[in-house]
């Protein structure tokens, strides 16, 4: 396996340190379900890495909090932590239900949030939900702190802009306002009879009358980098919300989905996976019934 | 370097590590605990879980330096003071342990989970175990074996029993493996777990292209690393071509394969090879080799390469041999038929995925000119030949001993590594362990051959077929390998399954740039069944008539005769197999179910035949020797390779259940061929038939000598003699009796010619019968995502009788979760312009998972076989052969659509609906 140097950072000041003094070969080390996979299997974009900085034990960087209508979540707070957490069940329950649908139990309770932002993978569960929630990555480096969108942190598949000597400390986002509905639905990746990893959230708020006042729809593992789909959104937006119109909506995201990333060998197959998703999340935030329901028990 | 601590199983150990090794490189290289298992290295198997502070982690994904300070246990820590705990037993005691490379991840996954939560559903336990992969299991005894250490645990006992006495009926009882205590233990030594001193470790360049003449190979910086002790390229390889399905000495198949050659011939060829102190070195040392190549044309598919202009992959171009097996008049019978149906049907690239990773340590004693070579092998006796024919030395100066192998399924069958590690080894003057990337082994090893169908089926109105014709295109890759023997065996299983007068297989073996096809259980049956199955539930659905009612007309009756040679096709009870399953799995009932909806349920069934041994083919023919010990115990030995199917508890049975011992009275000395007696190998289902055979044989040989010294010692006549309980015994008088041991003693001490009772007995194949299968499948598809769900699954096997029916019924379900993968999920995808398999890992190709099991029930037809061991039959790949066709056909039903490729996947299945609104 891939050579590199080790440190345990005890404080997030040393970890900082280290980081800077190692640059662009340097990277962070949190649960290490991302990484060390990808040591094991010689990924490429692991190649140049010498040394490893440890922030596993940094307890501090490990926490939920929520101060004055903004959710703060710590970047060493894991799945488990978040999927079992009651401010996110209420706040943003969604995140939750992501978080407890990432791979295997050991899985989630070492895998971090902080780690799946910055693996940046398309197929990262965290990912279409942050968007969503419109969250904002803070980040640390000796030199001080910046603050920037998840939409704009993630820069294509496994690129993100994080900077050498940077370390992701937060991800915080606005608490929905009351009366926002939310669902995540992903197929299930870990099974072996399964498409891609496609996966859909949705925030959506109705106001008087049942119009739809918000809605913000994420797909996952669709897009280079996971967005909004706002012309998916324009159908909705406005409109009381009928099975009819989730179903041209989940049809539109499809064909932006097309138009964007253009036709692959697995085009034909995501479409309709995708545009039937998105549907019934869309119903399932709304509370509405699904027409294509299941048969029999 | 640097001292870290870590706490394993109580123990504080002080290693020195560098800050990139894993828990499990540390565990297993370092510390020598080898019992957690590695099977991929990247997060994918789950083989190498331990506990770290009560968490199952797999230990691959947890850096050494990280375990610091946390409670470490590993297998060897769960048994303490030789007391098995719970969860080891309950695996013991439901056959939950095969092949056994999975099962130390699989205990500590289930001890997890039982420490947390004492009562798991069945959706728990198979939610805990959803990132441990088993290829032998099929996971069914596995969630047994979870569900019965939490009853165990939870009633406050461990489920010790005290059973076994001696004696009694021991063929038909099921009896879980003689070396099961070792697997649950951790203490079973597989290949990757020996060390020689001085030991090299040894890895393999493969091309990075699919087919080019190498230009200039250079290997001088490569040999200038430190640690670096042997390079070898085409420049070193001995310029001896050999076939690495080589079964016997002059076996007539085609030689086209070298060590190492100057051409690469598909994406994944071997190129060169390094050994090194270690094996980081090793590895380093492989990316300093260079090597310019001159890229020549390739050709990826079967039916391209037969035409002119398709690009040779070896000299005298890419069909192999044209195979033709007929009987009757196809083209009369076709004509005079009432309706002639006719398919093309596509087979994918599948792979083995055996748990256990290729690896073979070669040791080449330059004094005494001697090579001795371990290996995770099916075939001892045949790689024997193949060193001694390629290196020049005679036969006796090669050793090749099999260690416990951690599954096979016919991956194992050939020489692929010992070749390289004999020739490292030579130019090195050490040993040297040669071991692969669970990457390279999924497309350097071998495949199953793909291949096209073409099939053409006459039947009248009523539904009786009257004629069939089969062409195939068979996908052999870029070495011959088995190319003759798959279609071949495969055409003979054609004429054995249903009353079809008029019948022609044709088969094109071809070569291409692809990835090597050769043996994998089945051997062409699973080919045969899913495009044959497949194409005459078509045709019974054309001609309205159900699919149980279309197979109940046209299968076979016990006493048939074969059309092509005109021989009979013995007991086969796949009529009764039918029936039995058709009642069991609700047929009728289910058939008549609405459908509609989202999620739709669909049932399939499909039948299927494979074969028991090599009869009429070839040589088939194994020894066994037996001797008696004072103590009236016994040793056996038997060239037979178990690869944890367990032939060798099978054969302790047998000659248990003659000798009317208990089988923990049998020792075996097993698959040496420098200790034990000849044997054409572990493959075509010959254990039982074959090797069972044998052991009888020789059995009742020790049977009639311990009797005519008891009776000279009793005084009674030699036919009033019985043997039982551990004594020979007068029938009518059983107090008239004297001990094993005594006879044993006796005869030693014999004044009038002292002897030694012993037995070395070979036995020859004298027939070729079949084992049947019929299996039924019901699924629920979800038409907007394609997936489908196996909810039920019933399987029925026609196995003569069953010596052993818990390991039968493991063999049943093991093959049920490759089929399943054959017809849903599994496939090596090629890269159509580079030739490079685009999902060769463990997370690309999708094996079926505990999760997506179905309930599986297994129901057994014994009516006897009669030149079978007490009418016993083979299952290992009959088990196999009817999955993948039964579960297209039920996919194919839940939603009204046809299929002509598999394996069938949601995308195929998302394009299907969308051509069918
Ligand atoms: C078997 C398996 C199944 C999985 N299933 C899923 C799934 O279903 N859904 C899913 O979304 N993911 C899944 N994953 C991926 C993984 O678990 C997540 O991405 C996880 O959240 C990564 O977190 P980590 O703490 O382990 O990251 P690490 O592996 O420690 O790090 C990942 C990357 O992020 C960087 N990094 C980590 N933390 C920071 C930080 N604070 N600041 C800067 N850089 C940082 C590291 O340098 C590294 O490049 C799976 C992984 C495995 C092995
Ligand atoms: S060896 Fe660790 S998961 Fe396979
Ligand atoms: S017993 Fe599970 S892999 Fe062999």
């Amino acid at each position: 396996m891939h050579k590199f140097d080790y440190v345990k950072a005890r404080s997030l000041e040393e970890a900082l340190r280290a980081l800077s003094q190692g640059g662009e070969k340097a990277c962070a080390l949190a649960g290490g379900t991302d990484l060390l996979v990808g040591f094991r299997a010689e990924d490429a974009r692991l190649r140049h890495i010498e040394l490893v900085v440890d922030i596993g034990d940094l307890t501090e960087l490990a926490y939920i909090r929520e101060e004055n209508g903004c959710v703060a979540l710590g970047a060493l707070t894991t799945h488990a932590a978040i999927a079992e957490s009651s401010l996110i069940r209420v706040a943003a329950p969604f995140l939750a239900t992501a978080c407890s649908q990432v791979g295997s139990p050991q899985i989630r309770n070492r895998g971090t949030v902080g780690g799946n932002l910055c693996n940046a993978s398309p197929a990262a569960d965290t990912l279409p939900v942050l968007v969503a929630l419109e969250a904002e990555v803070v980040l640390r480096s000796l030199g001080g702190e910046r603050r920037v969108p998840v939409s704009r942190f993630v820069e294509g598949p496994h690129r993100t802009g994080l900077r050498p000597g940077e370390l992701v400390t937060e991800v915080r986002f606005n608490r929905p306002l009351p009366g926002s509905r939310t669902c995540f639905i992903k197929l299930g990746r870990r099974k072996a009879m399964s498409i891609a990893r496609l996966s859909i959230a949705v925030l959506l708020r109705t106001g008087d009358g049942g119009v739809v006042e918000e809605i913000r729809l994420v797909p996952g593992a669709a897009l280079p980098v996971p967005a909004r789909v706002t012309a998916a959104e324009e159908i909705l937006r406005g409109q009381g919300l009928t099975v009819e119109l989730a179903r041209e909506a989940g049809e539109k995201l499809a064909q932006e989905m097309v138009r964007i990333t253009g036709q692959r060998w697995s085009t034909p197959y995501k479409v309709p996976a995708i545009a039937a998703l998105t549907r019934r999340a869309i119903l399932t935030a709304g509370g509405l019934e699904d027409v294509a329901t299941r048969s029999q028990a | 370097m640097e001292k870290i601590q870590l706490k394993i199983n109580g123990r504080l150990y002080s290693v020195k590590v560098n800050p990139n090794w894993t828990l499990l490189k540390v565990l297993r290289q370092i510390l020598g605990l080898t019992g957690t298992k590695c099977g991929c290295a990247t997060g994918d198997c789950g083989a190498c879980k331990v506990l770290v502070n009560g968490e199952a982690v797999k230990s691959c994904t947890l850096l050494a330096r990280k375990a610091q300070g946390k409670e470490i246990v590993t297998i060897e820590g769960l048994s303490r003071g030789g007391e098995l705990h719970p969860v080891q037993r309950a695996f013991i005691e439901t056959g939950a342990v095969q092949c056994g490379f999975c099962t130390p991840g699989m205990i500590i996954a289930a001890k997890a989970l039982l420490d947390k939560n004492p009562n798991p559903s069945r959706e728990e336990i198979c939610e805990a175990l959803q990132d441990n992969l088993c290829r032998c299991t099929g996971y069914v005894k596995i969630i047994e074996a979870v569900e019965l250490a939490a009853a165990w645990l939870k009633g406050g006992t461990n489920g010790a029993s005290g059973e076994c006495a001696t004696g009694g009926q021991v063929v038909g009882k099921g009896r879980p493996l003689r070396d099961a205590v070792d697997k649950v233990t951790g203490r079973t030594v597989y290949m990757a777990d020996m060390r020689l001193p001085g030991m090299l470790y040894g890895r393999v360049l493969f091309s990075p292209v699919a087919h080019a003449r190498i230009k200039r190979i250079d290997v001088s910086k490569a040999e200038a690393l430190p640690g670096v002790r042997a390079v070898v390229t085409y420049k070193d390889s001995p310029r001896v071509p050999y076939n690495s399905a080589l079964r016997f000495k002059g076996h007539d198949i085609p030689h086209d394969e070298y060590i190492f050659d100057d051409t690469v011939r598909y994406l994944g060829d071997r190129v060169a090879a390094v050994a090194a102190d270690d094996p980081e070195t090793a590895e380093k040392a492989l990316r300093l080799i260079e090597v310019e190549y001159e890229e020549l044309p390739a050709v990826f598919d079967p039916e391209e390469a037969l035409k002119p202009e398709a690009p040779p992959v070896h000299e005298g171009g890419n069909l192999i041999k044209k195979l033709e097996a007929a009987a009757g008049d196809v083209e009369r019978a076709l004509d005079g038929a009432d309706y002639v149906f006719t398919d093309r049907i596509k087979l994918p690239i599948v792979t083995h995925v055996a748990l256990e990773p290729h690896a073979s340590l070669a040791q080449f004693d330059a004094a005494a000119g001697k090579l001795t070579v371990w290996s995770a092998n099916q075939n001892i006796f045949a790689t024997r030949i193949i060193l001694s024919e390629i290196f020049g030395l005679s036969v006796n100066k090669v050793r090749v001993i099999k260690p416990p192998v951690g599954g096979a399924f016919g991956g194992k069958l050939e020489a692929i590594l010992e070749p390289v590690a004999a020739l490292l080894s030579l130019k090195s003057g050490k040993p040297v362990l040669v071991e692969m990337k669970r990457r390279d082994i999924m497309v350097s090893t071998r495949t199953r051959h793909s291949a096209v169908y073409y099939l053409k089926t006459g039947v009248k109105k009523d539904g009786t077929i009257v004629g069939q014709d089969i062409t195939a295109y068979f996908n052999t890759g870029a070495y011959a390998s088995s190319a003759l023997n798959v279609p071949s065996a495969m055409m003979d299983k054609a004429f054995r399954l249903y009353r079809i007068p008029n019948l022609r297989v044709t088969v094109y073996p071809v070569y291409t740039n692809c990835p090597v096809a050769g043996a994998m259980r089945g051997y062409g049956s699973p080919q045969l069944m899913a495009a044959r199955e497949i194409h005459l539930d078509k045709v019974a659905r054309k001609l309205g008539l159900d699919p149980v009612e279309f197979r109940r007309r046209n299968l076979v009756r016990p006493g048939d005769i074969n059309p092509r040679f005109g021989t009979s096709l013995g007991n086969c009870r796949v009529l009764d197999c039918l029936e039995k399953g058709a009642e069991r799995f609700g047929w009728e009932a289910k058939s008549r179910q609405p459908k509609g909806g989202r999620f739709r349920r669909g049932i399939g069934v499909a039948a299927g035949n494979h074969g028991n041994g090599t009869f009429g083919v070839h040589v088939d023919m194994t020894t066994v020797a037996l001797k008696m010990n004072e103590d009236g115990t016994l040793t056996m030995f038997t060239g037979t390779q178990d690869l944890g199917q367990g032939s060798t508890t099978m054969m302790c049975m047998v000659v248990a259940q003659v000798l009317g011992l208990s089988p923990d009275q049998i020792e075996v000395v097993e698959a040496d061929t420098e200790l034990t007696p000849w044997d054409l190998g572990t493959y075509a289902s010959r254990g039982v038939w074959v090797s069972g055979n044998a052991a009888l044989k020789a059995a009742q040989s020790i049977r009639r000598q311990l009797i005519e010294v008891a009776a000279s010692m009793l005084g009674v006549k030699e036919e009033d003699l019985e043997l039982g309980g551990g004594f020979a015994y007068c029938r009518h008088s059983p107090d008239k009796k004297v001990s094993l041991q005594d006879i044993v003693v006796a005869a030693q001490l014999s004044k009038e010619g002292s002897r030694e009772i012993r037995a070395y007995e070979s036995f020859a194949s004298v027939a070729g019968p079949n084992s049947y299968g019929v299996h039924f499948a019901e699924v629920e598809v979800d038409t907007e995502t394609g997936e489908v769900k196996v909810l039920n699954y019933v399987a029925v096997h026609d196995v003569g009788r069953a010596i052993n029916p818990l390991l039968v019924e493991g063999q049943i379900e093991g093959g049920i979760q490759m089929g399943l993968g054959y017809g849903l999920t599994e496939e090596l995808i090629l890269d159509k312009r580079s030739g490079k398999v685009i999902n060769a890992t463990l997370k690309g190709y999708k094996l079926f998972r505990a999760k997506d099991m179905p309930r599986v029930e297994v129901l057994l037809v014994e009516e006897g076989e009669s030149p079978g061991p007490f009418g016993a039959k083979s299952i290992g790949e009959a088990a196999t052969v009817p999955v993948a066709p039964a579960v297209v056909n039920a996919v194919a039903d839940a939603l009204g659509v046809e299929f002509d490729e598999l394996p069938v996947t949601p995308q195929r299945i998302l394009a299907k609906l969308r051509r069918t609104p």
